[in-house]
């Protein structure tokens, strides 16, 4: 019983929903400001995604006649759900690494694909054609971008020998990050683009493209449920990086100086996407599918024969 | 090539009369009859490569007036072709199937001034507002405004000078 | 399967109510369909109800950024009624404003296209380069735009001589910008992808569907009215028409570019040759007779025909903007095409959006404060003020005399 309860604070509060999205929020408006000063904006104040959130709370709630009702509303939180369930794994992982289950990487990556496809269910059940083209681009965006993702997380269990994420951050406390290895170099050069596509930043935003296609999948929805989204792909843009910290650059941790360097790897991350965003427009599905499945799977490829070499 | 020129080489190629009318050295009128207009498309658009730049359609008192107006780009000078569509039977060639960039201005003055396009391919309404119907044109010399807005219950009601006599007793 | 995907008529990629239909196959485009009509206003039909010197305002407000070129277009239609040559000072004033309003248009244009396919540092960048130049409007005629300036037989008012340094100097300043961005469209690898090849509109089809302007020099055509037809000062001065022939939204992009570094070259001899004198021709009466005016507004060459039956009234007024036989292109240009490169064929004619611009700030610094259209006005006179003071100050006049 004391389990449960302890296991539903994880979920719930920390590391699992609320840190989580509190820290989201933080993270999109560093996303906002240093846009803003990119292009020579003032940017929002700090408060401004709470703000947002919290308008969008109060709203009038329209479900349209077209919509097939329990799936338009049930999948915003689908995906809320697996968010947080990533949130609240990833980071008890993270706090202690004996904490741990067989296979537990491959249940996370397996719960990583669930925030899109529940993007992509709430697109198609809403019933307009916009977002029925949008939820059909993620599809294909998918498809591109989880196969070389995957060739990656694969050259880690090679080189670790362990496809437990507790093991994975115990091998590198004890060797050092695996960053300093140059295949792993080129694999975490492979998660950065997954990055990118996954949580839809420009040059992939190609399913919400808000000048073609309106936004895609999320054109109808408004109020509380298009929150709901707002949070998860908030949520999103913690829990993305924050794995990939865990199995390239050393996990993070809560003790002294150690918070510190962890929020430092945090931001660099997250500044990398941001500039990446801002200095690229947005390439069309065709070409996006081909960069990931030529030049991206190649990457990951010599990655892996790189690993096998011994470098 | 002068206009004079052009001129010349319009009587030899066409078999139809037509009238001249010189402005400026930049501007020239030409005269047709309707039965020729799809002839002299083809001589000075497909023949003369000229660029054709609009149309524009005139009420008057003979009946509708369509002047197409043809530039010459490296001969720097405009030829206006003007053709009459009579009141009774107002109804001229489309030149769409020759000059593909008609099909819009075509449907304007259809639109506006009521003039079928015989062969059009597609001859609707292109600016006119909703409220408007089929068989009102607002650029024909009859079109009453007024009494069209008062037919429609479109006139004002109020006046304008009401809200601002308003405002003034509320600052005293 | 076939869907209709619906584009407009409230679209993030267009600012005024226009409705493209597109007929899709999966994400091929199949049919298009276009539907205007929802901002008409009616302009020809009001003029028939103006003087000619009212109907010179009321072609200023067809559009928010071609104000000068219709202005332009119908005062060239009644003097070549007239058949009346305006003065030489007149004629330079014209080209600069024209000029000027066609960095402008391009600049805007270039960053909305940016927003289109989301590069939006683009837009914003592209955007921040195009204020000197609307300040330099202001500061020149009073307003950014819609400044009155025009009148049949001449300019309404004299540009001061004592102005023109500063308009110099923001020149120099802007050049190297417009440079940086020409030189940043050529070597980006990923917009060079996106906009390559993409919506190409043939030479065939150029002159098939008679477009205009910098869409029809895109493709090869070699048209330019600002030498077809010459009007204003440009037979005196010495520049060059830009053609490409790729056809695709890239060349498009190309050719704006470089027409911004033309406006430039432009700008700076007709400063220079400009002469001192007259600037207006009294006109009296306007007899019978038709005329016919072409301007090279930035997106292609307006036309303007104008028929007088001898009152003071124009019998009938007909403007013909390039937007109007640029669009019909799209049948041409976006069949076979994917969704994600029609927007951005839509966008490159570069269809007229009217915009009023005035505002720079809606919130003065202390708080929320809404102001009344008497504040705003006053706002408005502070600015152009400012915008002087700022300038040149008498102090500065020395200084920018090297850029002369």
């Amino acid at each position: 019983m004391e389990n449960l309860v302890l296991y539903l604070l994880a979920f719930l509060v920390f590391p699992g929903f609320l840190f989580t999205s509190t820290f989201g929020l933080v993270v999109s408006w560093i996303d906002r400001k240093v846009s803003a000063r990119i292009q020579w904006r003032v940017g929002p104040p700090f408060f401004q995604p709470f703000y947002d959130l919290f308008k969008l709370w109060q709203k009038e709630l329209i479900i349209p006649r077209s919509a097939k009702g329990m799936a338009f509303i049930i999948a915003p939180f689908i995906g809320l759900a697996a968010t947080s369930l990533l949130a609240s794994i990833i980071g008890i992982i993270n706090l202690n690494p004996e904490y741990q289950f067989v296979g537990d990487v491959i249940v996370i990556v397996y719960l990583m694909m669930i925030p899109p496809l529940a993007i992509i269910w709430g697109g198609f059940s809403s019933g307009n054609p916009l977002a029925a083209l949008g939820a059909n681009r993620e599809i294909k965006l998918m498809m591109g971008y989880e196969l070389p993702f995957i060739l990656a997380v694969v050259t880690v269990f090679f080189k670790v020998g362990s496809i437990s994420l507790g093991e994975i951050i115990q091998y590198q406390q004890v060797h050092g990050a695996l960053l300093n290895h140059p295949s792993m170099l080129v694999a975490f050069a492979v998660s950065l683009l997954w990055l990118q596509a996954k949580l839809g930043e420009i040059p992939f935003d190609i399913s919400e493209a808000e000048c073609e296609i309106m936004e895609g999948p999320f054109i109808e929805y408004s109020g509380p449920l298009l929150g709901v989204y707002k949070v998860m792909m908030a949520m999103l843009h913690v829990v993305c990086p924050w794995f990939l910290i865990s199995i390239f650059w050393g996990g993070t941790s809560m003790q002294g100086w150690g918070i510190l360097w962890s929020v430092l790897k945090f931001v660099f991350i997250i500044v990398l996407v941001i500039i990446i965003k801002n200095t690229n427009p947005r390439v069309r599905i065709d070409q996006a599918v081909k960069f990931f499945w030529g030049w991206v799977t190649l990457l990951a490829l010599i990655a892996m024969v790189l690993m096998f070499l011994g470098y | 090539m002068k206009i004079q020129e052009f001129i010349e080489i319009l009587k030899s190629k066409s078999k139809f009369p037509f009238e001249v009318q010189q402005h400026s050295e930049k501007r020239v009128y030409i005269r047709i009859a309707r039965e020729n207009l799809k002839d002299i498309a083809i001589v000075i658009f497909k023949e003369m490569n000229a660029k054709f730049s609009i149309a524009s359609g005139v009420h008057i008192r003979e009946g509708f007036e369509v002047l197409y107006h043809f530039t010459f780009d490296k001969d720097k000078f405009i030829c206006t072709v003007r053709t009459l569509a009579p009141h009774d039977d107002p109804k001229l060639d489309s030149l769409v199937s020759i000059i593909p960039g008609a099909t819009w201005i075509e449907r304007e003055i259809y639109d506006i001034l009521g003039v079928q396009f015989l062969g059009h391919p597609n001859l609707k309404r292109l600016v006119k507002a909703e409220f408007l119907g089929e068989k009102e044109f607002p650029f024909r010399k009859d079109f009453n405004i007024k009494k069209f807005k008062e037919d429609h219950g479109l006139a004002p009601k109020i006046s304008f000078i009401q809200p601002v006599e308003q405002t003034v007793k509320k600052s005293k | 399967m076939r869907s209709i995907i619906p584009i407009g008529p409230f679209h993030p990629l267009q600012d005024e109510p226009e409705n493209f239909l597109l007929t899709v196959e999966g994400e091929t485009v199949v049919d298009i369909d276009v539907n205007i009509g929802y901002i008409h206003k009616g302009i020809e039909l009001l003029a028939q109800q103006k003087t000619y010197d009212q109907t010179v305002f009321l072609v200023e407000r067809i559009c928010g950024i071609c104000s000068i070129t219709h202005t332009v277009c119908f005062c060239n239609a009644v003097e070549d009624l007239l058949k009346v040559e305006i003065p030489e000072r007149a004629k330079y004033i014209r080209t600069i404003l024209g000029e000027i309003e066609r960095i402008h248009s391009h600049l805007l244009w270039m960053g909305l296209a940016g927003h289109f396919i989301g590069y939006n540092t683009v837009f914003m960048w592209t955007w921040k380069y195009r204020e000197p130049i609307l300040d330099m409007m202001e500061y020149l005629t009073g307003n950014r735009q819609s400044c009155g300036m025009l009148k049949v037989g001449g300019v309404r008012r004299n540009l001061e001589d004592s102005r023109f340094p500063a308009l110099l100097k923001t020149l120099s300043e802007m050049e190297p910008k417009i440079k940086m961005l020409a030189e940043a469209v050529q070597d980006d690898p990923v917009l060079k992808a996106r906009l390559e090849g993409v919506g190409v509109l043939t030479k065939k089809d150029a002159i098939d569907y008679c477009v205009v302007g910098p869409t029809a020099r895109a493709s090869g055509v070699d048209i330019d009215v600002r030498r077809d037809d010459p009007y204003a000062a440009y037979p005196y001065l010495d520049w060059n028409v830009i053609v490409l022939n790729g056809g695709d939204v890239y060349s498009k992009f190309l050719v704006r570019v470089l027409e911004v570094l033309e406006a430039i070259k432009i700008l700076r001899q007709a400063v220079k040759q400009i002469p001192k004198g007259d600037f207006l021709l009294e006109i009296k009466e306007i007899p019978p007779g038709e005329g016919i005016g072409r301007y090279e507004a930035p997106r292609g060459e307006d036309i303007h025909y104008v028929r007088s039956n001898g009152t003071n009234f124009p019998e009938r007024l007909k403007v013909r903007a390039p937007s109007f036989i640029n669009i019909p292109s799209f049948t041409a240009s976006c069949i076979g095409q994917q969704i994600a490169d029609v927007t951005i064929t839509l966008a490159a004619v570069d269809p007229c959006y009217s915009c009023t611009e005035r505002m720079i700030s809606a919130r003065d610094l202390s708080g929320n404060k809404k102001y009344s259209q008497k504040d705003l006005l006053e706002i408005s006179h502070q600015k152009t003020l400012e915008i002087s003071r700022n300038l040149a100050r008498p102090a500065d006049l020395p200084k920018l005399k090297k850029y002369l």
